[in-house]
């Protein structure tokens, strides 16, 4: 297995809080890496430095090969590096279709001059990337909404939706964020099939996710965070009986 | 007759054209611009300077209209970069009241209140009024034509997909690859550019411009237009300005219709209607007479999405 994302001895402090403490995590490419931990484990710090949100204080993030430690965040989703958000946010007025084409990186139109003044040259590719986001939409089960507008969709829609918007900008790697929080178990249930149908198409997911059904169902492996660090890495059967791990997600209990 | 109708079909023009210039920045990008009087004023009177004591041919004038008020736009937008909503509308209204307090004050440029006089119109003097209504009406409904089909490319593709994404959320669409402050900038420059145009054209139609032809009230008109029309829709703004100008221009005969109203009152009529209509159109077509049309699947090349059982 190929490795595409390698971060080393990463650490953040947030004044006098540490709030990640030399964590390391290993993607693989065709994994869905599932990262886990109780709250204040420095997770969602991770993500944001991952994804170039916030600059690390020490440590070395690697994605493909290229050192992309303290990146812009722009800079590190145009090398294939993209991420979704913890509550779905998105363009109310705009359809799903339109929410997806917007994605689609390198769009001649995207020029004022040539949106204006000479069409043919963005409606052939405009047909393209429609046509490529059919295929996203297939994939998300969006087909038969792709014509509404994204404020008319149920809030697990928009879910997919989010994670659709991250495929059209053709990632190698999508950073999502609680993918199925606050979204029923049947549901939550599509969602994991669509991740796990997604990753067999090849796409390389790290998730962050608190329903453990879901993490069990999809992710191998498993890292667990703990403290701003990264305590066991394995299948989710083996880190959940780590004893290291019990501790912290139940508080350490003396024999 | 023929005249009037003529006159006011010109009229309906040039408020299209400033709908129009409103409908890019605010209608798809979401950026308030009550500055509008301003920007219409900047076109009229770069116009008029140039084709009167410049001495430049009519067209270069009108290129110049909306050359300053597209230059002043990119000034204002570039100023006013991380403002938004209500704060952007303060500066914006402001902007305006400065450009027409410096057209009132500079009199060695502008004649101050007095306004210029005889400027230029295509043909004026070989023609009848009634003729050089008729041609001037041909010459605004190309404009408007070329106008109307080159916004539509502009909205209808990738780029009114960005600028419609930067309204409803531009964190998202940063985070979707857009370069929402390039996008901002430049859709607020070409709408001052078009309301530039607007009054460039109002210019050489009327022959004279003063300073308080440009009050903040037509903004409100135009505002009112494109509200009723559909903001976001080209057509849906030419639609509106039609309106308006139907109620502005048809409340002068609320005289003959309902005798015994002094010219005070019949003043407020025309002040009651607009008001009146906007509060309808508000109400029972939100969304304007011509709503946003998002681009639809079939339209690009995809069959219908159906239930695939």
């Amino acid at each position: 297995m190929q490795e595409l994302l390698r971060a080393n001895g990463v650490s953040k402090h947030f004044g006098g809080v540490t709030a990640v403490d030399g964590a390391s995590l290993s993607v693989e490419a065709g994994t869905i890496t599932g990262l886990i931990g109780p709250n204040g484990a420095g997770k969602t710090t991770m993500f944001n430095i991952l994804s170039g949100t916030l600059r690390p204080d020490g440590g070395q993030v690697t994605f493909a090969g290229i050192d992309i430690t303290g990146w812009p965040a722009e800079r590190i989703s145009r090398t294939g590096l993209t991420r979704t958000f913890q509550i779905a946010r998105g363009f109310p007025s705009l359809t799903v279709l339109e929410s997806l084409m917007l994605y689609a990186p390198g769009q001649a139109g995207d020029d004022i001059r040539t949106a204006i003044f000479r069409p043919s040259r963005w409606r052939e590719q405009d047909r393209r990337i429609a046509a490529r986001a059919a295929e996203v939409a297939d994939k998300l089960r969006l087909t038969e909404v792709l014509d509404n507008r994204t404020e008319a969709l149920s809030g697990g829609q928009k879910k997919l939706l989010e994670i659709g918007r991250a495929l059209m900008a053709e990632p190698r790697l999508i950073l999502l964020d609680e993918p199925v929080a606050g979204v029923n178990p049947s549901l939550s249930r599509d969602i994991a099939d669509v991740l796990a149908g997604l990753r067999d198409d090849g796409y390389t997911f790290l998730v962050v996710e608190h329903d453990m059904d879901t993490v069990a169902r999809l992710c191998d492996p498993v890292v667990v965070m703990a403290e701003g660090r990264d305590l066991a890495t394995g299948s989710f059967k083996e880190v959940t009986a780590n004893r290291a791990v019990q501790d912290a997600y139940l508080g350490h209990v003396p024999a | 007759m023929i005249s009037y109708l003529a006159s006011i079909g010109v009229t309906i023009g040039i408020y299209a054209l400033l709908a129009l210039g409103i409908n890019v920045a605010w209608g798809l990008t979401g950026m308030i611009n009550l500055g509008m009087a301003g920007f219409f004023a900047l076109g009229a009177y770069a116009s008029a300077i140039a084709t009167t004591s410049g001495e430049l041919p009519i067209l270069i004038g009108v290129v110049l209209g909306f050359i300053f008020a597209a230059g002043g736009g990119l000034l204002l937008a570039a100023i006013t970069f991380r403002l938004r909503g209500d704060y952007l509308a303060i500066i914006t209204l402001g902007f305006s009241e400065s450009v027409r307090l410096f057209m009132t004050n500079e009199i060695w440029l502008t004649r101050g209140p007095d306004g210029i006089s005889d400027i230029p119109g295509p043909l004026r003097g070989e023609l009848t009024p009634r003729d050089f209504n008729l041609l001037y009406l041909g010459l605004m409904i190309v404009v408007l034509i070329v106008v109307v089909i080159l916004l539509r490319n502009l909205a209808n593709g990738p780029y009114g997909r960005a600028l419609r994404a930067i309204r409803d959320d531009d964190v998202v669409a940063a985070v979707a690859g857009k370069p929402v402050g390039r996008l901002r900038l430049e859709a607020f420059a070409l709408g001052a550019g078009l309301l530039g145009l607007a009054g460039a054209l109002f210019g050489h139609y009327h022959s004279y411009i003063a300073p308080d032809m440009f009050l903040p009230l037509i903004t409100i008109y135009i505002f009112l237009a494109l509200t009723a029309g559909g903001p976001g829709n080209m057509l849906g703004a030419v639609l509106g300005a039609a309106l308006v100008v139907a109620v502005l221009e048809g409340t002068r005969f609320v005289h003959d219709v309902i005798p015994g109203l002094s010219i005070v009152q019949v003043a407020a009529v025309r002040e009651i209607t607009v008001g009146l209509l906007l509060i309808l159109a508000l109400r029972f077509r939100p969304r304007g007479l011509v709503p946003e049309r998002p681009a639809r699947s079939s339209e690009l090349g995809l069959s219908t999405p159906r239930r695939n059982r």
